[in-house]
Formats: structure tokens, C-alpha cells, sequence
């Protein structure tokens, strides 16, 4: 009895040590997998694999190529999962991403791909760890996190036709690979979200005024406009307000937009960033943040809650124009209430000067593959991420997952999708969007780089809504932080 | 020789006991007392990411930096102040916890404790958002509730405007923790001997004299014990806060909900600096040791072991 106390009780403490040691540490294994009780893994296996390489869907299968891929990571894969779903509100359905895996398997047979999903919230911290484990090689979405991700630049230059293939990439600023005035591309962009404004044509109709041009319209025209169409309808009687800018927790995407608009350039680049100056505190910025404070007025009592947008999409809707970050989402809704005729999409003002002057301060955020720089796989990871934005079929099934795809040919199809009142403004701005841009590390805006730049404009932005802060003490409290920021660059 | 033998054997009988807790040793020393140390040793490093990246010795530069960061000492003095508040949930339990001792035992005393208990239970997301309605600046509950009483229109944004968004958090905080400071008042409240009642009842002592003179000193230990677990939970909150800011670490509205723990999550995850990160939790970590301290000393601990 003594004796079976002992061995039970070692093998539990060596069961325990064995066990938490195995858990903590790194492994190159290639079969090993995990998951989070909010994730799902999906496996695409070589034995599953039925369907020989198919030479008329497009492409002959590599059999060189073998191992297996680790995705991770928030977006896409997440919203669809790998069998599809159906969006309960719309009621519109979306195939799910193991159409993408048969494909990577008619291509490449040997080459197993798991995915492993997780939600947008903690993304970073769950991708972060996640890399950490050393048992990732492509992180979705990872551009934004650069210190785990590889540069692409090498990549790039061996396939030059990815670059020319796509309108946007995922870049970022690294002054030990590139001069800070320039960009180092962190990730590979697949699906793009350019920043909207959904015009409800009715109550522009009912105000008399006329549509905004959107290709040419300014800052002004916009201010005017959402003016002209706060009040008590002629023709419903109804309490219409003139815009709904982006929703007050993520305030300071308004600032970049804007500040791209005026073309207000903060940042004097040096060698390197603690050689950097960064001149938040100007008249430009003044103005800026002056002229998106305009908007109170014209703007609903409930925005700061987030709860002004309501009845958008709707025939209740009392918002004339409302910006917006989803345009495909937010075109679905529309669609499902049968309102297409309602309403329209409009590109936001045009930028006023400077480098892009002339084109709309619409940005685009997207969602993009990035190598993990612990992957041991990097060459076949960026065999993937190629195929996710070259593949004819891919670009296919992004279309139908209600994407738009960064290949400028497959977004060239979005015509085919929806109206042009829609898809005519949507395509203007990918279009015209200039590939060495990114929207998180700019001339104008910065938040990758520069601390707590982002939160501290949310901060002063909602300060000034409510009447808390003016423009002057809402820069003092920016340009401080940015300040303090800097001081603390070795 | 016979002593080398009979601690043989001794060792021997408590190498049974000792094995069984290798289990408990070896989960403590990896999943707590590593990671604290590692914390510790990053505080003292410039680390971006962990496993990323150089890691460079900077010394104590990291609580040079933070002591100086006017934001950090903003969140020490939130996490205070929204701590203090929150202590609110004392009383109005000790109150709840009274009413509801002198029903009597019975049915309708389980109804109350269990109905006011309740919100303890609902977890903390479905609270935010439920509160994000009734205190909403335009036509929320409160507002509505206070433009009745008044007579005159309020829109007070109770979590949007930051001259009382602390007033607002701490009604969430005070709502949800109300129930559990009941409960533990009504339990010391039933210890209290009924003897003390009935002689002071024999002296004369009407009920209000019998709750200020027997009933409130004899929950002093009580109200203590209450007011260090709360404090710690307050220095320690960030779920709520972090919701109501729309899941992002800067505590808004203008910065006024930014807690310490939403300060270190900040430079954990958001703009990532471990370093810094890790120099706020050691000094998270100093003021939570420091009131554990005095809950220990106010609850006797130390008293004991001199005994």
C-alpha cells in the first residue's frame, strides 16, 4: 500500500512537470497543434485530399513544395469559419475558407495548411503569444504587430508581379531596414476596407440639396452639406441629422482622414525616430481638429454612445450621412432591406495639397498575411500568401465571401456585385489609392510608432465633443504625450 | 549512528507526504513564481516584445521613465479614487444587510438576500451594456429619472462626459458589488450573540441605540475585512473600465477611467514596451503587497503567529 502511494505520487508530480514543461516550451513539431477555448482549428490534410492537381482550374500542382503551414490570427477566416455561415441580420451567406484549402491542395498536394481562428478582441496579445510559440508561420493580420513579423521586401523583389498585382500592402516604417520617409512592406494585403460615406439620397432629396460629387468635393462642401441636412425634415417631419462621423471609441480614425484632408504634416523624419520631430502643435492641426469638432452640431445627441446609428440602413433612418469603415457589411444590410435605392456611397473629401493633393483622404484598412520572423517555413509561407492574392479562384472566393480583394483585377469585378452607385465609388477609391501609403504610419498620422498617439487623439477628440477641451488644450495634451514619448527613445 | 538511522527512516515516512506535494510545488514555481520573477527581470530591461527583439539592460530607466509619465501617475490616482468610490457598496450592503436581518429568518429574507445577490452572478460585459443605456446622456434612465424629479431637462453623459465618469463607473461598481458586501454583512451580522441585545434592551436602549452601540462596533472586523478586499479588487479593475471605453486601454472618456492594470495593458499589448509594462506591475505589485500588509495586520495574522 506504501509502496503504491509513493508510485502514484511521483508518477502525478513527473505527469505534472513533464506536462507544464512541454506546455512552456517552443516546438518546430509539425503536428502538433493547439487551440484556445475562442478558437477553432481547421486542418487540411494530405490524406483527406482526394482530388488530383486539376490543370483546367488554373495552375499545375507542385510536388517540390512540402510541410505544414500555421496560420493564426483574427479577420477573415474568423468571420466565415471553414464550412461558411449565414449572417443572421442580412440573412446573406458566405462560403467558408476550406474552399481556399482545396484549392492550396490541388496546387500544392504536399503542403498540409491549419488555421487556427481567434476573435478580433486581444488579437495582438493572442498573436503575440501565439508567436512566441515558435508554432506559427503566417500571422493574419500581423502587419501591425512588426517586432514578430519578417519585412517582405526581399520577397517582393524576387516576385515583382505580387507588388504589381495588388492595390494596397501593408506597410510600415523601420529605420534600421529603410530611411523613415519611406515604407517597408510588413504584410500582404488580401482584403481592403476603404472608409465610406453612405449618403441617404432621400433625405438629401428632401432637403433640396443637391448629391455631393464625390470626386471633387472639399472639406467645406462636406461641413455644408451635413449642415444643410440637420433639422426637422420638410418632408417627414422627422429630426434628421447631417453626418455621423466614425464611431466615437475609435475617434481618432476620424483624425486621420481629416488631417490627411487639410495635408497636415507632423512628422520631420530623422535617421531615426528618436532623431525624429514630431510637430503635432500647429495652425494645421488647429484646424483639423477645429474642423471635425464642426461636425457637433450637425451630429446626433446619441453618437457618443455609438447608439446614433441605429436605424442606418433602414426606411427610419435620420442620418443624411454617415462614414463608415465596412463598406461590403454595410452594402449587404442595405440590400437585405431592399433600400439600394435609397441610398449611395461617396469617397470622402479630397485631400487639399501636398503629395496627394487632389485625390479623396479616403483610407483603406485592410486585412493582410504577415510571416512570422520565428517561422522555420518563411519561403513556403510566402508561397501562400502569394497564392492568396494571385489565385484566380482565391479572388473568387473572396468576392463571394463579400471581400474585396486587394488584386486589382478581381476588385475590378465589383460592378458584379453591386450597384454603381456603390461599386463606382468603392472602386474610385482603391483605385486611386496610393499603393506606398498606410493609413497606421504616415506623414500625418503615426500610431504604430509614436506611443499612445492614437488613444491620446480619441481622448482629445470626445474631450472636445463634449465641450471639455478646445483645440489648443486638446494639441497641448497630445503634443505632451508625444513629448514624453520621445524622451523616453534611447 | 541509531540517530542517522531513526532520521532515515523519518525522511523516508515524509518522502511519501513531500511527493505528494511536488504537484502543487512544481505548478506553483512554473505557472506563478517564474513568470513573477521574469516580470521582475523585464522591469529591468528595454524589451519591445518578449522572445522579440534585443533585450537591453537599462537599470531602474524604466521606473525613472514611468515615475515621470505623467499618464501613469493619472491611472495611480484613478485606480485610487475609483477604488475609494466603489467603497460606496459598504454601507449601502451594511444597510441592505440590516433591512433585510430584521425580516426575520425566513422565505422572504432568502428572496432579498438571493434577489440582491443577483448581480454579483451577471458577468461583467452584459452589466456595461446594459448601463450603457440607463446612463446615457440622451434619454437615459437616470437622466430621465433625475428630469422627473427636477422638473428641469438632464443630460448628464454619466460615461461619456469625464466630469462624472467616475460617477458613473462607481454606480456600475457599487450596483454589482452591493450584493456580495450584504452578504458578508449579513453574516456577521447574525454572529452577533442576541444576548447583548436582550440586556441592552433591559437597560433601556431603544433599536436605534442598540445599532449604533452594539451592532456597528461589533461589525468592525467585518467592515474592515470589506474594505481591504475591496480596495485590492479596486486596484486591480479593468474589465468594466475597459468595456465602457469601447474596449480600448485609454479610459475614456478623457482619460479618466485609465486604471493602472489599463496602463499596463496599454504598454503590453496595445504599443507594446514589456519593459515599461513590467516596471507599472512591480509597482502594482508594491502597493498591493503594502495593503495586504495592513489587511494582515488589521486581521491579526501577525498576532497570532506571535502567539
Amino acid at each position: 500500500m506504501k509502496n503504491y502511494k509513493r508510485v502514484l505520487a511521483m508518477l502525478m508530480g513527473t505527469m505534472m512537470a513533464v506536462s507544464a514543461l512541454a506546455g512552456c516550451s517552443g516546438t518546430d513539431s509539425q503536428n502538433g497543434s493547439s487551440a484556445s477555448a475562442d478558437s477553432s482549428v481547421t486542418e487540411s490534410k494530405q490524406d483527406e485530399q482526394t482530388t488530383p492537381a486539376d490543370d483546367s482550374s488554373g495552375g499545375a500542382a507542385n510536388t517540390e513544395l512540402s510541410g505544414t503551414l500555421k496560420l493564426y490570427g483574427p479577420g477573415l477566416f474568423t468571420d466565415v469559419g471553414p464550412d461558411g455561415n449565414t449572417d443572421i441580420v442580412t440573412g446573406v451567406s458566405r462560403p467558408g475558407y476550406n474552399e481556399v484549402l482545396e484549392r492550396w491542395k490541388e496546387l500544392y498536394p504536399n503542403v498540409d495548411v491549419e488555421i487556427e481562428t481567434i476573435p478580433w478582441d486581444n488579437w495582438k496579445a493572442a498573436c503575440q503569444t501565439a508567436a512566441l510559440s515558435g508554432d506559427v508561420d503566417i500571422v493574419l493580420h500581423g502587419s501591425s504587430i512588426t517586432s514578430i513579423c519578417e519585412p517582405l521586401t526581399e520577397y517582393l523583389e524576387q516576385d515583382p508581379e505580387v507588388k504589381d498585382a495588388v492595390g494596397m500592402m501593408a506597410m510600415r516604417k523601420n529605420s534600421d531596414l529603410a530611411p523613415l520617409d519611406e515604407y517597408v512592406p510588413y504584410g500582404l494585403t488580401v482584403t481592403v476596407n476603404p472608409v465610406m460615406v453612405v449618403v441617404d439620397k432621400e433625405i438629401f432629396e428632401h432637403y433640396g440639396v443637391e448629391l455631393p460629387d464625390y470626386e471633387n468635393w472639399t472639406t467645406e462642401d462636406v461641413l455644408a452639406l451635413a449642415e444643410a441636412t440637420t433639422g426637422t425634415d420638410p418632408v417627414t417631419g422627422e429630426q434628421t441629422y447631417g453626418m455621423s462621423l466614425i464611431e466615437a471609441a475609435s475617434a481618432n480614425k476620424n483624425y486621420i482622414w481629416a488631417s490627411r484632408a487639410f495635408n497636415n504634416v507632423i512628422y520631420q523624419w530623422g535617421d531615426t525616430l528618436a532623431d525624429t520631430t514630431v510637430n503635432f502643435k500647429n495652425d494645421t492641426t488647429k484646424e483639423v481638429l477645429d474642423y471635425i469638432n464642426a461636425f457637433t452640431p450637425y451630429t446626433s445627441p446619441d453618437y457618443f454612445e455609438g447608439l446614433d446609428t441605429n436605424n442606418a440602413y433602414t426606411e427610419a433612418n435620420n442620418v443624411a450621412m454617415i462614414i463608415i469603415e465596412d463598406a461590403y457589411n454595410a452594402y449587404n444590410t442595405i440590400k437585405a432591406a431592399g433600400l439600394e435605392d435609397k441610398y449611395m456611397m461617396a469617397a470622402l473629401p479630397k485631400i487639399q495639397g501636398g503629395e496627394f493633393d487632389g485625390i479623396t483622404s479616403s483610407h483603406m484598412g485592410d486585412w493582410n498575411m504577415a510571416i512570422c520572423n520565428a517561422s522555420q517555413q518563411k519561403d513556403l509561407a510566402w508561397e501562400f500568401m502569394k497564392f492568396m492574392v494571385t489565385d484566380e479562384v482565391v479572388q473568387q472566393w473572396l468576392l463571394d465571401a463579400f471581400s474585396i480583394p486587394a488584386n486589382k483585377e478581381a476588385s475590378g469585378k465589383l460592378s458584379g456585385y453591386m450597384p454603381s452607385d456603390y461599386a463606382d465609388a468603392i472602386s474610385y477609391v482603391v483605385s486611386t489609392s496610393p499603393l506606398e501609403f498606410s493609413a497606421s504610419a504616415n506623414s500625418c498620422y503615426d500610431s504604430s510608432n509614436f506611443g499612445t498617439f492614437a488613444n491620446d487623439l480619441t481622448t482629445v477628440i470626445n474631450e472636445m465633443y463634449q465641450g471639455n477641451m478646445d483645440a489648443d488644450e486638446a494639441m497641448d495634451y497630445v503634443q505632451k504625450n508625444l513629448d514624453d514619448y520621445m524622451s523616453t527613445l534611447s | 549512528m541509531k540517530n542517522k538511522q531513526a532520521l532515515k527512516i523519518k525522511a523516508k515516512r515524509q518522502l511519501v507526504w513531500y511527493s505528494f506535494l511536488i504537484v502543487s510545488i512544481v505548478t506553483l514555481i512554473v505557472l506563478t513564481y517564474i513568470p513573477m520573477l521574469q516580470s521582475v527581470r523585464y522591469s529591468f530591461f528595454d524589451i519591445q516584445v518578449v522572445g522579440f527583439g534585443e533585450e537591453k539592460f537599462v537599470g531602474l530607466q524604466n521606473y525613472e521613465k514611468i515615475m515621470n509619465n505623467a499618464s501613469f501617475l493619472k491611472s495611480i490616482g484613478n485606480t485610487f479614487i475609483l477604488a475609494f468610490l466603489s467603497l460606496v457598496s459598504i454601507p449601502v450592503g451594511f444597510i441592505l444587510a440590516t433591512l433585510i436581518n430584521n425580516i426575520g429568518k425566513g422565505k422572504w429574507q432568502s428572496f432579498f438576500r438571493v434577489g440582491y445577490y443577483f448581480p454579483n452572478i451577471i458577468t461583467g460585459v452584459s452589466v456595461v451594456l446594459i448601463f450603457q443605456i440607463v446612463l446615457k446622456a440622451n434619454g437615459g434612465l437616470l437622466n430621465n429619472a433625475l428630469s422627473f424629479l427636477t422638473g428641469q431637462d438632464v443630460t448628464i453623459g454619466w460615461l461619456s462626459d469625464s466630469h462624472f465618469s467616475r460617477f458613473g463607473a462607481t454606480i456600475l461598481s457599487v450596483w454589482g458589488n452591493m450584493g456580495y458586501a450584504m452578504l458578508i454583512n449579513l453574516a456577521s451580522l447574525q454572529s452577533i450573540p442576541g444576548e447583548i441585545y436582550e440586556a441592552a434592551e433591559v437597560d433601556g436602549a431603544n433599536g436605534l441605540k442598540q445599532w449604533w452601540y452594539i451592532t456597528i462596533p461589533q461589525m468592525k472586523s467585518c467592515f474592515a475585512f470589506l474594505f481591504i478586499t475591496s480596495m485590492i479588487n479596486g486596484l486591480a479593475r479593468f474589465t468594466d473600465l475597459f468595456i465602457i471605453g469601447g474596449n480600448t486601454s485609454a479610459g475614456r472618456p478623457g482619460g479618466t477611467l485609465q486604471t493602472i492594470m489599463m496602463y499596463i495593458y496599454q504598454f503590453s499589448f496595445e504599443t507594446p514596451q514589456y519593459g515599461i509594462a513590467s516596471a507599472g506591475a512591480m509597482i502594482l505589485f508594491v502597493m498591493t503587497f503594502v495593503i495586504t500588509l495592513i489587511n494582515l495586520k488589521m486581521t491579526g495574522f501577525f498576532k497570532k503567529n506571535k502567539l
